[in-house]
């Protein structure tokens, strides 16, 4: 059985999915839907069917929101500002936690400490980290974008290879370099797991977020597909 | 049936044109364009929104919300001032073209 309303708040849904987020245009899309479908009700033809084409009239959700994005302001040369702006205090933070963490503490392996300095880093890692996410997020840039992902792969690579300390030993050691056999050796005494084991997943955050936000991508990209068969 | 070029170019100065006759809604726009061009000029109803929106953004009309007399909300818009302006200069422009092929189609005739 046909339930009208039913077939509204779905098509409502399709719409957000497309990404038409903001309430005003979806309202007025809305209104314009049950206007159509009050006016062609009066001629007599089934319920169904006269939804169905008076979502045809209002067109494919991807292609009205691609409509309304052209009506956003596009803010570029704020954004080409931010970006320049952004990306080298971003990565000036990023270096500097992770390289204080990193080699300071799990890498040479000496005991950390919860002083002042460590909690510092963790907060400028984190700080960078968003900053990383949010920059590849206002950006429309794809090279921004790209530079966003290898920088997320890059981190998690670096705190998942932490993680093992005696992997470190032996890579660094048959390296048979100078430098190398210095880390080994300081390697002797590594840092507690639970250390390792947070200083990875600190650094497998924004792998996460590119994870995720893959997913929603994904998951919006399917939708809108099925959205088709109302357009 | 109107090719989807000159639809998209005779969108803004319809709109205003129409507009400058009294407030309207989306709805009754499209509904108006449609009959006004015995259904050949046919809109695909979505795109009107955004175009309305890009119209207002620019600062040609404005809008209000309002319920209809049957109780119905909907989205009044209006030609605002530099809207006036726009209207005539699109007025001039599309009389041009017009006047234009008219005068050639006249010619092939004589």
């Amino acid at each position: 059985m046909f339930d009208l309303e039913q077939s509204i708040t779905e098509w409502r849904r399709q719409m957000l999915a497309a990404g038409i987020k903001m309430p005003v245009p979806l309202e007025e899309l809305e209104i314009h839907l049950r206007e159509e479908i009050e006016r062609q009700m009066k001629s007599g033809f089934d319920e169904q069917g006269i939804f169905n084409s008076a979502v045809q009239k209002i067109g494919e959700a991807r292609v009205v929101q691609t409509e309304f994005k052209k009506v956003e302001p596009d803010h570029k040369m704020r954004r080409t500002i931010l970006l320049i702006i952004g990306w080298p205090v971003a990565g000036v933070a990023l270096w500097y936690g992770v390289t204080f963490l990193y080699f300071q503490w799990a890498l040479i392996g000496f005991h950390p400490e919860c002083d002042l300095e460590t909690i510092a880093a963790v907060l400028i890692i984190l700080a960078a980290e968003i900053g990383i996410w949010l920059l590849a997020k206002v950006s429309r840039y794809r090279t921004s974008r790209s530079v966003s992902l290898l920088v997320c792969v890059l981190l998690a690579g670096i705190g998942i290879f932490g993680f093992f300390p005696a992997e470190q030993k032996h890579t660094t050691y048959s390296g048979n370099n100078p430098i190398g056999i210095v880390f080994a050796e300081m390697l002797s005494q590594p840092s507690p797991i639970w250390f390792r084991g947070g200083l990875t997943l600190l650094l497998c955050v924004p792998g996460i977020f590119w994870v995720g936000w893959g997913r929603r991508h994904l998951v919006k990209k399917l939708n809108s597909t099925k959205g088709r068969q109302y357009a | 049936m109107i090719r989807k070029e000159l639809v998209a170019a005779s969108a803004e100065p319809l709109i205003l044109s129409l507009l400058a006759r009294g407030e309207s809604y989306g709805y009754a726009i499209i509904q108006e364009v449609k009959a006004r061009s015995g259904g050949k000029l046919q809109w695909t109803d979505g795109m009107l929104y955004p175009v309305l929106h890009r119209m207002e953004h620019r600062g040609l009309i404005k809008s209000r919300w309002a319920e209809s007399e049957t109780g119905r909300k909907r989205k009044y818009y209006s030609l605002k001032k530099d809207g006036k302006t726009a209207m005539a200069k699109h007025q001039e422009q599309w009389s041009l073209v017009h006047s234009v092929l008219a005068g050639l189609k006249k010619e092939q005739y004589v």
